[in-house]
């Protein structure tokens, strides 16, 4: 197989002072070498718990279990930390949503930077400060010797961003998780970084899983789509397929509440409710409280099932019989011919 | 065909509980109710307080009362003392031929037992050139003699003990000795004298003039000059917890209007009150506390507890006034206080709604937390003797008086010592619990 | 930051100029002095004594001329031990204090380290739990107390070994020192534990703690480089107002153990109204204290570089 990262029906236990709670109940998602991954939900909907399960960094006395959680065809699950750790830099790198506080305030970037090289790959504390240099410089940062020496709150919000991939692509690592790298910024700083961080990627054909819940960033950068709703992956498909056929009641909440300048004259409309505490694991589709389409056997929980090539959905509307289904899916194109072009 | 579990339905999703009262004050007094180290600190505060307001009136010992014939007791029980004649000289008057009574089992016959002397007598021996005497008070080996107390030589044949008597068994030991220091017989007695206080003791301590006198007990035992250290001990904890609130409150009193007056003038005047508040916080503050009391001096019969407070308020005040000022910065900021004034309240409505309320929490919780800091300032400076003048009792200062016996009398220092312990974790757990019921960001 | 330098000395200059000048006249205003002592002298030898020393003179003129001897760092000469200048009984006896006030900050910053990681490393379990209970019991008792208890101890101690373990009292040997260090830093390490052991916390849940992490960087080098060196520094900040209660708190310490420091000296001569060390000692801390608070907020300007640039940008 071809798959960089594949995960399959993961769940993940936290212990709280209030007891267990249950984040992740059964996450799916596959990413290629070379290809994009757009992780999409709600705050609280556990995709980024689903990722640092991938980055082995869950809080102690945390749990996991999954029927395939591989990576390069290897299993995580039975990794000890010190091999984990080894991962983490070289094969796996993470690009924060907040890169003010994802450096050390009293640590030069430069040396933020280096620092990895010099644990993971041996280099001297020159050749690793010339490696961070060279790497400021490709992120677009000008006067890059200089700005080594600066401290995080020297940078403005953009170079510390751009300062946070390369200190994530420093260790030229094959699978990048990047987890909202562009919600705390200008929206037209978030279309360079975007440019930048897809630019790097390709030329080294590594996999880049963004998590993200909007969805104009998702029509811009996803290879992939993946919808989770409490804990779940309710929704998965290429990114041209799921805009064309979305094919859960929530992924279409999530479109309709998107704002669209090009439709002006469609209102927005917000899914009502909030998403269920995750203090259990859910009986039946978690979404069926807020679903304006929930049926009967809602309550009993949906498999996640292909409805068209590498297109999986679990939905029961997509099991009805067909007269009905027809009907669901006009609705679908009517919505997608917005976004879609 | 239709399958009726692909009919519509509604699902209601149980309700999340978000938490009731979600007003302040109420939900700060249900936190502290509910927090086991707050009612634990607050019920041993109130039992504290009653102890001192009330305690003196219970227990009706006057603190400076001197219990002459008890100096640095131990705690011991009520008792009673014969009255005895002050001490005098007596083994010169002891007769040379009067026989000891051999029907005695010993012949050391001993001619009195109290507290202010024991009297003994022997046999006279004609060959005896030298006795020995020897006590010891604990149950010591036989081979060991004691304490050498002291050596008569042969006419006389008595000998009078007043060292350092207590009410406890003794046992008293004779050695006759010959010319040529060989040891001719050798008896041995067990005493217990009566507790017992001298005439002259009697007349000094103004104890009315009767052959018995009740002593009362002493529960925490007696300092070095004979008083009753639970009665000081009560009348001390007034003085160092009346320091505790006092200089706290004055202090923190003006430090809020100082503070609150520079954030609400701003401008050049707040730069210039701050400037002073900066300038006083630089001194070192015990240093001057000292040196403020020195300079303040006491008049005869000053307690000095008013050259204290007046002290700690001239150096304490600087560091609410910060906080306060800083605060109402902060909340000038906050939106809706914002709002508010946008809308046209008045300087009035804003300080009272809005700035007061908000800064209350923080008042309190820094006066929590001052009380254990004067304590501590009074008891240093008392302890090194610049506190409360010398008859007025306060912890600190019967903490210097009991340095000085530390090794032999441990509990003069070690009772105050305790209380001033004990009360400052009183209001530290105290300051803890509240500073957590009002922080709203912790776990609800 | 030069212009921040410079206008931190110009205060703390006048800072120590208001001391001294403060107690100028607060020792002038004391009522009696120490030529009225014990003894009673004839008029004339009175005269000869406050012309001797200067008191005869107007005060603003007695003032003057004191402010221009501390310029020049005379502090004049001991009323009750005659013959021995201020300037050398501070030196002699400061040496001592100074040695026991290190140790002790020593002691303090490192037991603080120590206690504030375990109870970090084990948060809310038993060694962490009983860290905080040692805290704040260290925190409500004053330092002369637990010094007269270590007294009490190394007594009991001597006497269980029926040798001498460590000195009860005095000074002289490095043996000396153990104890009412330990005891004056007490107070001290128990406050910069909880310090430390809250900032440890509060580092746990920093986005830049987790980045180090998700970098492969080994758990070690996360502590050391990510979450105590950045502890550290609200210890570094209050290094001024520590240092201020240690020197304090010897001048107690000093007393129960009998030692010949500064501290001990001072609070003889209040006693005796010795003028001139009460001026001097008083002085002599004052700009001690005002320049180590000083040094201190320098130093920890220099290492947070947050503050280094805000204050240079003021």
């Amino acid at each position: 197989m071809n798959h960089l990262l594949e995960i399959r029906n993961l769940q993940v236990e936290l212990k709280t002072e209030l007891g267990p709670v249950y984040p992740v109940q059964g996450a799916d998602l596959i990413v290629r070498r070379g290809e994009t991954l757009c992780l999409v939900g709600e705050s609280g909907c556990g995709k980024s718990l689903t990722m640092m399960s991938v980055m082995g960094l869950l809080p102690p006395g945390s749990r996991i279990q999954a029927d395939r959680f591989h990576l390069e065809g290897e299993t995580l699950l039975t990794l000890d930390e010190h091999a984990y750790r080894k991962l983490r830099g070289p094969v796996i790198g993470m690009i924060f949503q907040d890169a003010m506080a994802a450096f050390n305030p009293v640590l030069r970037i430069g040396d933020q930077l280096a620092e990895p090289l010099r644990v993971h790959k041996g280099f001297s504390r020159k050749a690793a400060w010339v490696r961070a240099v060279e790497w400021l410089d490709r992120v677009g940062i000008v006067e890059p010797e200089k700005r080594a020496r600066f401290y995080p709150h020297e940078f403005s919000g953009g170079m510390l961003q751009r300062a946070m991939i390369a200190m994530a692509l420093i260790t030229e690592p094959d699978l990048v998780i990047a987890d909202e790298p562009t919600t705390a910024l200008d929206v037209s700083v978030q279309a360079e970084i975007l440019d930048l961080l897809r630019s790097l990627l390709s030329e080294r054909q590594a996999g880049l899983v963004m998590i993200t819940h909007d969805l104009g960033v998702v029509a811009e950068m996803a290879d992939r789509v993946t919808v989770m709703y409490a804990g779940r992956t309710i929704e998965e498909a290429s990114g041209a397929e799921f805009f064309a056929r979305l094919s859960h009641p929530y992924s279409r909440g999530l479109m309709a509440c998107t704002p669209n300048w090009r439709a002006g004259a469609v209102p927005v409309t917000p899914i009502p409710g909030l998403p269920p505490a995750l203090t259990a694991v859910q009986t039946g589709c978690a979404f069926r409280f807020r679903c304006a389409e929930a049926m009967v056997i809602c309550a009993e929980k949906p498999e996640i099932t292909e409805v068209a090539a590498g297109h999986r959905v679990a939905c029961w509307l997509n099991r009805k019989p067909d007269v009905l289904a027809a009907a669901v899916r006009g609705v679908d194109e009517e919505g997608a011919m917005d976004v879609d072009d | 065909m239709t399958d009726e579990r692909f009919l519509p339905a509604v699902y209601h999703q149980t309700e999340i509980n978000l938490g009731a009262s979600s007003r302040y004050w109420p939900t700060v007094w249900r936190r502290l109710r509910h927090d086991p180290q707050a009612i634990l600190s607050l019920g041993l505060l109130i039992a504290l307080v009653a102890a001192v307001l009330v305690g003196p009136w219970l227990w009706s010992v006057d603190p400076s009362q001197q219990y002459l014939n008890q100096i640095s007791h131990p705690p011991v029980g009520a008792s009673e003392a014969v009255v005895v004649d002050t001490f005098e000289p007596w083994s010169d008057q002891v007769a040379h031929d009067q026989a000891p009574n051999s029907a005695t089992e010993s012949p050391l016959i001993v001619e009195a037992a109290n507290t202010e002397f024991v009297r003994l007598r022997w046999p006279v021996l004609p060959n005896a050139a030298r006795f020995q005497i020897f006590r010891s008070d604990q149950q010591t080996a036989e081979t060991i003699p004691g304490l050498p107390l002291a050596t008569v030589n042969a006419p006389v044949n008595g000998y009078q003990d007043s060292l350092n008597l207590t009410s406890r068994k003794y046992r008293y030991r004779v050695i006759a000795l010959d010319a040529n220091e060989a040891v001719l017989d050798r008896w041995e007695v067990h005493v217990t004298p009566q507790l017992a206080i001298s005439r002259y003791a009697v007349t000094l301590s103004q104890l009315p003039e009767q052959g018995v006198i009740a002593i009362p007990a002493h529960p925490l035992g007696t300092d070095h000059l004979g008083r009753d250290m639970l009665a000081r001990m009560l009348e001390g904890g007034r003085t160092s917890l009346f320091i505790g609130l006092v200089a706290p409150l004055f202090y923190i009193l003006f430090g809020v209007l100082y503070g609150a007056t520079s954030a609400l003038l701003g401008g050049r005047a707040d730069a210039m009150m701050m400037n002073v508040v900066d300038f006083v916080i630089a001194l070192p503050f015990l240093l001057f506390m000292i040196l403020f009391r020195v300079a303040v001096g006491t008049e005869p019969g000053d307690s000095g507890i008013t050259a204290m407070l007046v002290a700690m308020i001239a150096l304490g005040w600087p560091s609410p006034a910060r906080l306060v000022r800083g605060e109402i910065l902060k909340l000038r900021e906050m939106p809706y206080v914002e709002a508010a004034r946008l809308m046209g309240a008045g300087r009035g409505y804003l300080i009272t709604r809005h700035l007061l309320p908000n800064i209350m929490g923080s008042i309190l919780v820094t006066f929590t937390f001052a009380i254990p800091s004067a304590i501590f300032a009074e008891a240093f400076l008392s302890f090194i003797g610049l506190g409360v003048v010398p008859p007025a009792p306060s912890w600190g200062a019967m903490c210097n008086d009991g340095l000085a016996r530390l090794l032999t009398q441990p509990h003069i220092m070690l009772f105050p010592a305790l209380a001033i312990s004990l009360t400052v974790l009183i209001f530290n757990l105290l300051g803890d619990s509240l500073r957590d019921a009002m922080t709203l960001e912790q776990k609800g | 930051m030069k212009r921040y330098i410079i206008q931190r000395l110009l205060y703390a200059f006048i800072t120590i100029w208001f001391v001294a000048t403060a107690t100028f006249f607060a020792m002038h205003w004391v009522p009696g002095d120490p030529l009225s002592g014990e003894k009673a002298v004839s008029p004339e030898i009175f005269a000869n004594l406050q012309a001797h020393y200067g008191l005869d003179k107007p005060l603003l003129e007695q003032y003057f001329i004191y402010m221009g001897n501390l310029l020049r760092g005379d502090l004049g000469v001991s009323f009750t031990q005659q013959n021995r200048l201020v300037n050398d009984i501070i030196g002699e006896h400061f040496v001592i204090s100074a040695t026991m006030g290190i140790v002790a900050l020593f002691m303090a910053f490192f037991g603080a380290l120590i206690f504030a990681t375990i109870a970090t490393v084990y948060r809310g379990r038993l060694p962490d739990r009983l860290t905080m209970v040692a805290v704040l019991i260290s925190v409500s008792v004053p330092g002369f107390v637990f010094a007269a208890l270590a007294q009490l101890a190394i007594v009991q101690i001597n006497q269980w070994r029926g040798e001498q373990w460590l000195p009860v009292a005095g000074w002289g040997t490095l043996a000396h020192v153990w104890a009412p260090a330990l005891m004056l830093g007490l107070g001290t390490m128990a406050y910069l534990t909880r310090l430390m052991r809250g900032s440890l916390i509060d580092i746990d849940s920093q986005p830049y703690l987790l980045a180090a992490r998700a970098r492969g960087l080994p758990p070690w080098r996360c502590f050391v480089r990510y979450q105590l060196r950045n502890a550290l520094l609200p210890a570094l900040s209050v290094m001024g107002p520590t240092i201020t209660s240690i020197t304090t708190g010897g001048f107690v310490v000093e007393q129960v153990f009998a030692i010949p420091g500064l501290g001990r000296y001072f609070i003889q001569a209040v006693a005796q109204l010795d003028y001139t060390v009460i001026m001097g000692t008083t002085v002599f801390y004052g700009a001690f204290l005002v320049l180590v608070v000083l040094v201190f907020d320098l130093l920890y300007g220099w290492a947070d570089p947050r503050i280094r640039v805000s204050r240079a940008l003021a």
